[in-house]
């Protein structure tokens, strides 16, 4: 093995998931070296949090066909470029800083955002990702919210794609529902966000041909996002 | 059919069809920017492998003259390592310096669909096995401190292994 050139080793290496090859740091420093460098070419990274996200993103995609949809960024899932995580904390966050210097597109699941210590809840983990240039957030928005004040500072960012996996709240926004309780003001998220291009999209195909609706598409994203104030409202009266 | 000669490292020569030595793009460059066609006489050397190894290569090449082009990389395909053809396993039943060498010599000669073959074997090989099994399966010297070591395993302790 110690005959093989960097590049026939790097070969070998890429036969494995993305996940074990992280794992295989561990060999010795060569091999430490050459996993590093290739993580570091990847501009690409799926996050999810357990191996059923997988499958159900899967079928989402075969269901929504999304990548037959010029809007959306998405491409057909790899093994090479997902992760799954089961404890994030600030150890994980150094360690994809560390390794994924040139990721431009990072899909992650919405439940990160509400464990304790998560890393990726912290504004300083997102502004290492200077190169993003797409978010893709997916999940159930009845349990977690985006925080997409998180993503304000992210100057590359051109797209995020917001992804429901929830068939009520999308009705929710179908049917108009407001809140009038609105104690937050998001303003200051449209304006950061207003030269991104920002997409949401359900799980149900009713639902996202509505979204292609000429009336629906003229609608203001902070009515799309009053549910962000209705869950800080109720939170904050806690 | 036109017969080239290629000569290895230890200075065997060996005849082969130009057909099956255009499997090797690095032999293919060459026969082309030489104008190269038939023998004309001169051996082609190759100067990274000797002929134990070259015999191989070749016969990997006549086995596979008439597979359909292997094609390129794709970052999204589904990366799979149990797909490799029963001849090719049996071909590849060698010891480890063997299958490193030929591994040296397939990158070397740019033949694809060998190389392909032989670093999912050395994958297979790795697959299932602890850091400590691969050291010693493969005689990688563990160069990391203590300290080091316990860093990484730290740091590998956020995702579940596959």
């Amino acid at each position: 093995m110690n005959k093989l050139t960097d590049d026939c080793l790097i070969r070998i290496l890429s036969e494995f998931s993305l996940q074990r090859r992280i794992h295989l740091r561990i060999v010795c420093r060569r091999w430490t070296n050459l996993i590093e460098r290739l993580c570091s070419r990847k501009i690409s990274l799926k996050l999810f949090s357990t191996k059923d996200d997988i499958y159900y993103y899967l079928e989402y995609l075969m269901k929504q066909k999304l990548q037959m949809d010029s809007r959306f960024l998405l491409k057909p899932i790899g093994l090479d470029d997902h992760l799954v995580i089961q404890n994030d904390c600030v150890k994980l966050g150094q360690l994809l800083q560390k390794i994924f210097v040139n990721v431009q597109h990072i899909q992650l699941d919405l439940s990160f955002f509400r464990r304790d210590q998560s890393c990726f809840a912290d504004q300083k983990f997102w502004l290492r990702f200077q190169s993003l240039q797409t978010i893709t957030l997916y999940g159930n928005l009845r349990y977690a919210e985006p925080r997409l004040q998180l993503f304000n500072s992210l100057i590359n960012l051109k797209q995020l794609n917001l992804l429901v996996y929830q068939y009520e709240f999308a009705l929710k926004l179908k049917n108009k529902t407001t809140d009038d309780d609105s104690t937050i003001d998001t303003r200051s998220i449209e304006r950061s966000l207003s030269k991104k291009k920002t997409f949401i999209c359900c799980r149900k195909r009713s639902f996202a041909r509505s979204l292609q609706h000429r009336n629906f598409r003229k609608r203001s994203w902070r009515r799309r996002t009053s549910w962000l104030n209705r869950k800080s409202s109720t939170n904050g009266s806690k | 059919m036109p017969i080239i000669k290629l000569l290895s490292s230890d200075e065997e020569p060996f005849e082969v069809d130009v057909d099956i030595a255009r499997m090797s793009i690095t032999l293919r460059t060459m026969l082309d920017d030489l104008g190269i066609e038939e023998d004309d006489g001169e051996p082609i050397p190759v100067q990274n492998v000797n002929s134990s190894i070259l015999r191989k290569v070749i016969q990997w090449c006549t086995y596979h003259k008439n597979d359909p082009p292997t094609p390129d990389d794709d970052e999204q395909r589904e990366k799979r390592t149990d797909d490799i053809p029963s001849w090719d396993a049996d071909f590849l039943k060698v010891d480890q310096g063997t299958l490193f060498e030929i591994i040296l010599a397939a990158n070397y000669l740019d033949i694809k669909g060998l190389l392909d073959v032989t670093c999912k074997t050395v994958a297979n090989m790795i697959r299932g096995k602890t850091p400590e099994e691969i050291r010693k399966t493969f005689n990688i010297k563990n160069d990391f401190t203590p300290q080091e070591e316990e860093q990484i395993r730290r740091e590998n302790e956020w995702c579940e292994e596959k």
